[in-house]
């Protein structure tokens, strides 16, 4: 119990301090970098708050497969030339930002400090209590996690898969290469409307 | 394991800010995408920590990682198509700033 405290506060701290580094980067390459590290730390607490299988998968798939996609179209895409993430955001963007921040800070307040806490809470001290000889105290491995999804959600799991489908066929489709295409077909279609109008 | 659900809960409150602070600060997509991607995480965060909550109640459930694992799926999908976009506005625009961005066409 105060191991989990130690690992869940460190990982915490880790996981916050990489997602300032992530706001306050310059470089865009840096950002993505954060951006992992700060998946990693959210992996760590996937693992305290006892979802292992999640862990695994945020560590394979988010901080491996798509923080690898981002960086290779920052680096890629992104000239060294082209410094325009060096360019600073608009005051009233600042002012804006900051107002919003307050706000949801504020909001959490409220939130948390008007009971929701506190509710959690009791809940679990009774919960502790009743679940001291239940066979789900491990429901984070593989086979609970498996048995509940293919038992109560296989429709969602099964959807997952077309919309999978169908953002790979997006994706090619939008990033085809057609020399010219947008703005010729712009300047086709203005042509025949020309052409129509002469003819009328 | 109360405490611990709760500071979940509150830790992931001020990554969501974080995220939420990434897209209105930031002027280039690639940086907005990378505010959008920590609040999913945030999100995420919640749900298993709300997992945990209620898995040792009298009606364990673990609907919270399932639907964690499908956040997880469905930002891959986004991910995959969000970047193809700006993938394309990189081939068509020597300039990128969402301020210039109104149109997904041409």
């Amino acid at each position: 119990m105060v191991l989990e405290t130690i690992g869940w506060w460190i990982w915490a701290a880790l996981a916050v301090a990489c997602a300032v580094g992530m706001i306050s980067a310059r470089n865009p390459v840096h950002a993505a970098l954060w951006l992992v590290g700060n998946l990693i730390a959210l992996a760590a607490l996937f693992l305290v708050l006892a979802a292992p299988v999640l862990f695994a998968i945020q560590l394979i798939v988010y901080a491996g497969a798509i923080m690898v996609l981002f960086l290779f179209v920052i680096m890629f895409f992104m000239s060294p030339q082209a410094r325009q993430w060096l360019r600073p955001p608009l005051r009233t963007q600042v002012l804006f930002a900051g107002i919003l921040a307050v706000a949801f800070v504020v909001l959490l307040y409220i939130g948390f400090a008007g009971g929701g806490v506190e509710m959690a809470y009791s809940d679990l001290v009774q919960a502790d209590v009743a679940a001291e000889g239940s066979e789900l105290l491990t429901p984070g491995l593989p086979v609970a996690l498996g048995t509940w999804m293919f038992s109560y959600h296989v429709l969602p799991f099964e959807l997952t898969s077309l919309l999978l489908l169908v953002a790979i066929l997006g994706a090619v489709m939008v990033g085809r290469d057609i020399a010219g295409e947008g703005r010729s077909e712009v300047a086709e279609s203005a042509a025949v409307i020309e052409h129509k109008r002469e003819a009328g | 394991m109360g405490v611990l659900v709760s500071n979940s809960l509150v830790l992931s409150g001020v990554l969501f800010t974080i995220g939420i602070l990434t897209v209105l600060l930031h002027r280039h997509p690639v940086r907005i995408f990378l505010g959008i991607e920590l609040m999913l995480n945030a999100a995420n965060l919640v749900l298993i920590a709300a997992n945990r909550n209620h898995y040792c109640t009298s009606w364990p459930t673990l609907d919270g990682q399932v639907y964690a694992f499908m956040v997880i799926a469905i930002a891959a999908a986004e991910v995959a198509v969000g970047l193809a976009i700006i993938v394309a506005l990189f081939k068509r625009r020597a300039r990128v700033d969402v301020d210039e961005i109104n149109l997904l066409r041409g």
